[in-house]
């Protein structure tokens, strides 16, 4: 049933040279970011992570979890120089996978930026940390998730084939790597405590996909982590791209 | 032909569609009134009693978060049925298989329910419905492997006589060994159910009987097409026997065309009142992307509970979605389409649906079973041992 996670991810390079970020996407696929990594890549060499089962790039039947996808791109540092290391930024599902990541490559990492990350639930059984994206309409979610719902990708009645194909592929991604535990688990609350870097949490401020006070409550399980808001909901990457790399750019260097 | 009195055992009396988004997953059950839940559960029990007491056979299902089945555990209702029934088959289509979280569990439930009713169970292993992966919290992500895999351990369990044996694959278990095994030996006769060609085959190599649904002519003729196609090549046989075959219509039947009319006008609430929000009746997965882009492009689906939904009773009978009027018309309906799909043996009857009373159901029930069924005997081509 299970094989291992041996392959390196489809890693695409903003510029010659070695990239010194490498960036992980959310969960509406690498595309719609791309405004946020061309703004990133002008003081920066990026490398985008595009992860299995998102837009073009094929599933990969070794990766069931964020988990296994972190194992991936861990292959990607084991081949940077010696002595390189990267500043690791993702957003939501590039977040998690992210942290996921620092918990066991500090070495490998510079400082690292969470963007709305999920992952780790904080809150009783009864109770949510994330909206249902599986139970609720399309609009719903997209409301609930965007300051400005109309920027939100793949919304509106009058799409184009690839748009379906491409929304259809990113929502059976999210099946396959957030259905349960529902965009968490647990083994990433246990291990927070390994990140030794210095870390940054972005938080969106008109973000209702958390609840309130979720990241506030989040970047206190990592020890050397500070918590700051741009405008936006829970994908500012997508909404206020500027915003965010001008947050970056200053925590960065 | 073997009729198998099917009913969804609905509880219909709900507040004004407009006032909800989805019969499934979300409708509050403040709309249950336990009180009439508990009288209609008596009711519906005394229905099967009286079909098998009328020499049909019984077939059950399970659905979940929903008003318009009351059995969420097909295993209770057919325990129920087992005991107090006496000569009926009894069909459970079926277990939903990659939604439950313990295949053993079915195999003993089913072991036990063979066990009680002598050996009348036919099992069903179906994949569940896409509206109830989110009651189920069961991913889509490999579902229909999770079928198989399940339906392997369940036939393992029942054909393993000789002390434990371990399964670790998408289920864990280190020590399987079901009591009581089956009483049908080496085990119950199989159902699974599809509406798709593309799943056909794997069902035909395994020789299980397929149940179809509402499909009407054209679609239902390609289902059970694409199973010969395929049974015959398996089994190197120039005719399938029909006994392989199953379709569920509606029916209906009254001393008059215009009676039997108006009872199926009230079982329509079978697919009228399926609401279901998009979100829910398409979950993320269940089908590959071409598909969503399919139904997106597509429109309304042509057949299937979808495609009748809306639309007049005559239009019902005349897709072959639905069989209803005088004893006479029924047989004529029937005969009609068992030459148009190529023949069937097994016809799940849904005898009672919506606010259909008892007495009427009991009524149709009772001309089906002496006036229609014995004149569809002769509609056989062969048969195997199922």
């Amino acid at each position: 049933m299970t094989s291992p996670v041996t392959s390196r991810y489809h890693v695409e390079a903003t510029g010659p040279g070695v990239a010194n970020v490498l960036y992980l996407h959310a969960e509406h696929g690498p595309r719609v970011e791309r405004p946020f990594v061309d703004a990133l890549s002008r003081t920066s060499v990026v490398a985008v992570g595009h992860h299995p089962g998102f837009g073009a790039h094929a599933v990969d039947q070794s990766a069931h979890s964020a988990l296994d996808i972190a194992f991936g791109y861990l292959s990607y540092l084991d081949e940077l120089p010696p002595g390189v290391k990267v500043d690791l930024v993702g957003s939501s599902l590039g977040g998690w996978i992210a942290l996921h990541i620092a918990t066991m490559y500090g070495h490998r990492i510079r400082k690292l930026a969470v963007i709305g990350p999920i992952g780790v639930k904080l809150t009783p059984p009864s109770e949510r940390d994330f909206i249902d994206v599986f139970a609720l309409s399309g609009q719903e979610v997209d409301q609930l998730s965007f300051a400005d719902p109309a920027k939100a990708p793949f919304s509106g009645t009058d799409l184009r084939d690839d748009d379906i194909l491409e929304r259809a592929a990113t929502r059976e991604a999210l099946v396959r790597y957030g259905w349960e535990p529902y965009l968490h688990d647990t083994s990433l609350r246990r291990r927070l405590h390994r990140i030794n870097v210095p870390t940054l949490f972005v938080a969106g401020s008109s973000d209702r996909f958390v609840r309130e006070g979720y990241y506030r409550d989040f970047a206190q399980l990592v020890s050397d982590a500070r918590l700051c808001t741009v405008d936006g909901g829970h994908y500012p990457v997508i909404e206020n791209p500027g915003g965010v790399r001008d947050a970056l750019t200053s925590f960065l260097g | 032909m073997e009729t198998y009195f099917f009913s969804e055992n609905p509880y219909p009396y709900l507040p004004a569609e407009e006032t909800y988004d989805s019969i499934r997953a979300t409708l509050p059950n403040r709309a249950f009134d336990p009180v009439l839940g508990a009288k209609l559960y008596q009711r519906y029990f005394d229905e099967w009693q009286i079909a098998d007491e009328l020499g049909l056979n019984l077939m059950t299902n399970e659905h979940h978060q929903t008003p318009t089945c009351l059995h969420p555990s097909i295993a209770i209702s057919s325990a129920i049925l087992a005991r107090i029934t006496k000569n009926a088959r009894i069909t459970v289509l079926g277990n939903p298989l990659p939604m439950r979280r313990d295949p053993i569990r079915i195999a003993e439930e089913m072991a036990v329910v063979d066990t009680i009713s002598f050996g009348r169970l036919n099992v069903g292993f179906v994949k569940g419905q896409p509206y109830e992966v989110l009651p189920a919290n069961a991913s889509t992500i490999g579902i229909s492997e999770r079928l198989w895999e399940a339906h392997d351990l369940i036939l393992k369990a029942w054909t393993s006589h000789d002390g434990p044996f371990n399964w670790e694959g998408t289920w864990h278990y280190r020590n399987v060994n079901i009591w009581p095994r089956p009483y049908q030996q080496p085990h119950p006769p199989v159902w699974m159910t599809t509406s798709t060609v593309s799943s056909m085959a794997r069902i035909a190599r395994h020789g299980y009987v397929v149940g179809t649904f509402v499909g009407g002519f054209e679609h239902t003729k390609a289902l059970f097409g694409a199973y010969r196609k395929t049974y015959q090549e398996t089994f190197g046989v120039s005719e399938t026997p029909d006994d392989r075959l199953a379709y569920a219509a509606l029916v209906a039947v009254a001393d008059s065309t215009e009676a039997a009319m108006e009872r199926l006008r009230t079982m329509q609430w079978y697919f009228d009142s399926g609401k279901v929000a998009r979100h829910i009746a398409q979950p993320p997965g269940y089908v590959p992307p071409q598909a969503f882009l399919s139904v997106a492009r597509s429109g309304p689906p042509k057949s299937g509970p979808g495609a009748a939904r809306g639309k007049p009773a005559e239009w019902l009978v005349e897709n072959g979605m639905a069989f209803a009027g005088t004893p006479d018309d029924v047989v004529a309906q029937m005969t009609r389409f068992y030459a148009e799909v190529g023949g069937f043996g097994n016809l799940m009857m849904m005898g009672q649906a919506g606010t259909l009373g008892h007495e009427e159901t009991v009524n149709s029930l009772e001309l089906y079973a002496r006036e229609v069924a014995p004149r569809l005997s002769e509609l056989n081509h062969s048969l195997v041992k199922a």
